[in-house]
């Protein structure tokens, strides 16, 4: 691939069609030049500035990932404390409906026995 | 004179030199990086993933243990419960005094002895200060932000019934494995499988999400399980052998009420016992057996409706088929025999055998498998019915840890004599649990199937449904049906024709049951003593003669105080009113 840059002030057109051939229709007669043109050096900045862009797209993807990690750790904790607390709940259910917990409620005191228990048989 | 050209070829050899030596360097460089990244790439790797990758493990949940409550409900007997550690690093704790001050005023009751002793000793890393801390407590600490101080998680068992069924349960001990009763048969069953995590992590160690290493396998929770233990029945059997057991102060009291028609235990229980929550304080080690099936001891009378059972099954005996025996007693081999009730009936039918607990009528049916002696063959066929029919002197299986086996002589053994027969069709001369006597007495009344003991009812799965364990049938056919119901008969009249017996039974309801009382070998004389007794009853209660009864129960008592058959009228007494809470309970019908 070559490289030129257009002189300054001077506006260098080039025909695009063929000039060997006779006028053809749908074909542009006049291209412009660009009056800069990308040089080695600059094309090398291009390259890297391209690089480093897709370096830094990867590495915020890569960041992204991670923080995931502390997240999850995060639900994970707020899922065993509640998990926890389910638990503690279902130990304190089971201690107040245990039967020596009844036996021994107010209410379980307050009762007094029958006065006859006789039933009726043949 | 200054020479430019001379100094000018001096700089440019100096020049290539200082060239040369960085061209060395870099390729000093070059090879140890080649030897770094390329030779030595695998050890370098791997130290690498030693830093960065974390291995946790995850614990797997023990499963809880629950009870039956009713007919369809479930209790929990032993839950988790999440506890934590209080641990100090001294060298890095900055004011001693803020961490007594927090640690008292927060978990006081779970700060060890001369914890903080220590705390003052730099050269220590780590040092326990408090077990034991509930969570909210351990909140509480985490909120002081105390320099040095950690918290790790664990989990205890904790029982909510109290100590209800501490024995046939266990406990798990403080490295997390299961010991005695349920914890300990069942300990891998209900342990679980840990899982493992494995992940790239920071420097706090948190896992990150990054990277191709991270593995994840999931832990495996111990199962849930429901056992067959009622958890009413089982209260209202501890309750009630703990006020017989004051009564006549015996020195063990054990009990055991069992499902015939499938095997399942309802309740099982003993006392003394003692609270699982706290076996770390027990100091008599013989409290942690169930000795329901821990303890093989010779059973006595109750034994007599397993002989008249292998009798009326072989054919010898009938129901009404007499033993005449003139005067009570029988030699064998030298070795006389005695009947302890002499009552002048000197020709008893088998009913009368075991109504009146006639030795020599149990003697007899011995007698009558040999044919007309006590023989080879008599013996041989007994030995069948035992051993392999009732399965005595056989472990059952239970899920129990430390199940006894028991002793019983083969007759092919020296010791398996006459005499030692004629002593087994009794109940002396041979060792079986309480629980084997129990089995194979409902064999011979649940018409003739013997089910495999069992505590577990099924395991409940993570949508609340229980997931049935069936039955386990070891032998379909041990005695016959009409034996069975022979049987039956037999039972409720040898219970309802005595009137100390039944006097409290409710009408209506087929109720039944034996005495025993087991002569003990003295300690100081070597020989069988009737001051040193076992006391025990065995019977079923049910609501009909044609159906296979609700329940089998057996009670025993130790050496209880009040005389010979102090131990076997006390169990006689509870067994009558425990018959009569399991009607009600149960609402079962009379006929």
């Amino acid at each position: 691939m070559s490289y030129f840059r257009t002189p300054p002030g001077a506006a260098e057109f080039r025909a695009r069609r063929d000039t060997t051939t006779k006028w053809q229709r749908n074909q542009n007669t006049v291209a412009y030049a660009a009056p800069a043109r990308m040089g080695p050096i600059t094309h090398t900045v291009v390259v890297a500035l391209m690089v480093a862009v897709l370096g830094l797209i990867y590495l915020s993807q890569v960041t992204k990932s991670s923080t995931f990690g502390y997240t999850l750790q995060q639900q994970n904790d707020t899922l065993a404390s509640l998990a926890a607390e389910q638990q503690d709940l279902e130990i304190e259910n089971a201690r107040l409906q245990a039967l020596t917990t009844v036996k021994d409620s107010n209410v379980a005191r307050a009762m007094t026995a029958p006065a006859s228990t006789a039933s009726a048989t043949n | 004179m200054f020479n430019l050209s001379s100094y000018l070829q001096n700089v440019k050899g100096r020049t290539v030199w200082l060239g040369r030596l960085v061209a060395l360097a870099f390729l000093i460089f070059a090879l140890r990086l080649f030897d770094v990244q390329v030779l030595q790439h695998d050890r370098y790797v791997a130290l690498a993933k030693q830093s960065q990758i974390t291995k946790n493990t995850i614990f797997a949940k023990r499963g809880d243990i629950l009870a039956r409550d009713g007919a369809n409900g479930t209790a929990p007997l032993v839950l988790n419960e999440t506890v934590y550690t209080v641990f100090a690093d001294p060298h890095e704790v900055k004011d001693t005094g803020k961490v007594k001050e927090v640690l008292q005023r927060v978990a006081g009751g779970e700060v060890l002895n001369d914890a903080f002793g220590y705390l003052s000793d730099t050269s220590r890393r780590y040092l326990v200060l408090a077990r034991q801390v509930t969570r909210t407590q351990a909140e509480l600490i985490q909120k002081e932000d105390l320099a040095g101080i950690g918290l790790q998680k664990g989990s205890k068992r904790v029982y909510p019934e109290g100590a209800l069924a501490s024995q046939l349960l266990g406990y798990v001990n403080a490295d997390g494995e299961g010991q005695y009763g349920v914890e300990g048969a069942l300990d891998a069953r209900l342990g679980g499988t840990n899982g493992v995590l494995q992940s790239v992590a920071d420097v706090r160690r948190i896992p990150l999400t990054i990277g191709d290493d991270n593995t994840e396998v999931a832990a495996k929770n111990g199962d849930t399980l429901v056992l067959s233990v009622d958890r009413n029945i089982q209260f209202q059997l501890e309750t009630s052998l703990q006020a017989h057991f004051d009564k006549v102060h015996p020195t063990n009291a054990s009990a055991v009420v069992m499902d015939p028609s499938t095997g399942q235990i309802v309740a099982m229980a003993n006392y003394p016992t003692y609270d699982a929550s706290k076996y770390s304080t027990v100091t008599d080690y013989s409290l942690f057996q169930n000795r329901v099936i821990s303890n093989a001891y010779e059973a006595g009378s109750v034994m007599k409706t397993l002989t008249v059972a292998s009798g009326l099954d072989a054919g010898v005996i009938t129901p009404t088929s007499t033993s005449p025996n003139p005067t009570g007693c029988m030699t064998i081999d030298g070795s006389t025999i005695c009947n302890v009730i002499r009552n002048g009936i000197t020709s008893p039918t088998t009913q009368q055998t075991l109504l009146y607990s006639f030795n020599t009528g149990a003697v007899s049916v011995v007698r009558s498998l040999g044919g007309g002696a006590i023989n080879k063959t008599g013996r041989d066929k007994l030995y069948d019915y035992f051993a392999n029919r009732f399965r005595l002197a056989t472990t059952t299986g239970v899920e129990q840890s430390g199940e006894a086996e028991g002793v019983m002589y083969s007759p092919d053994n020296e010791q398996g004599n006459n005499v030692r027969y004629a002593n087994m069709s009794f109940g002396q001369g041979m060792t079986t649990t309480m629980l084997q006597v129990a089995a194979a007495f409902s064999a011979t009344v649940n018409g003739g199937t013997y089910y495999k003991p069992t505590l577990v009812y099924g395991t409940k799965n993570s949508d609340g449904t229980i997931q049935k364990q069936a039955s386990t049938v070891v032998a379909a056919s041990v005695v016959s049906s009409k034996t069975s119901a022979e049987m039956r008969e037999l039972v409720y009249h040898t219970r309802h024709d005595n009137s100390v017996s039944r006097a409290a039974d409710p009408v209506g309801y087929y109720i039944g049951g034996k005495t025993g009382t087991a002569q003990t070998i003295d300690p100081k004389t070597g020989q069988y003593t009737s001051d040193l007794t076992i006391g025990s009853y065995l019977g079923f209660v049910g609501g009909s003669a044609n159906a296979t009864p609700n329940y089998v129960i057996m009670i025993r008592m130790d050496y209880a105080q009040g005389g010979t058959f102090a131990g076997s009228i006390e169990a006689n007494t509870m067994f009558g009113e425990l018959a009569r809470w399991l009607i009600n309970y149960d609402g079962i019908a009379p006929n």
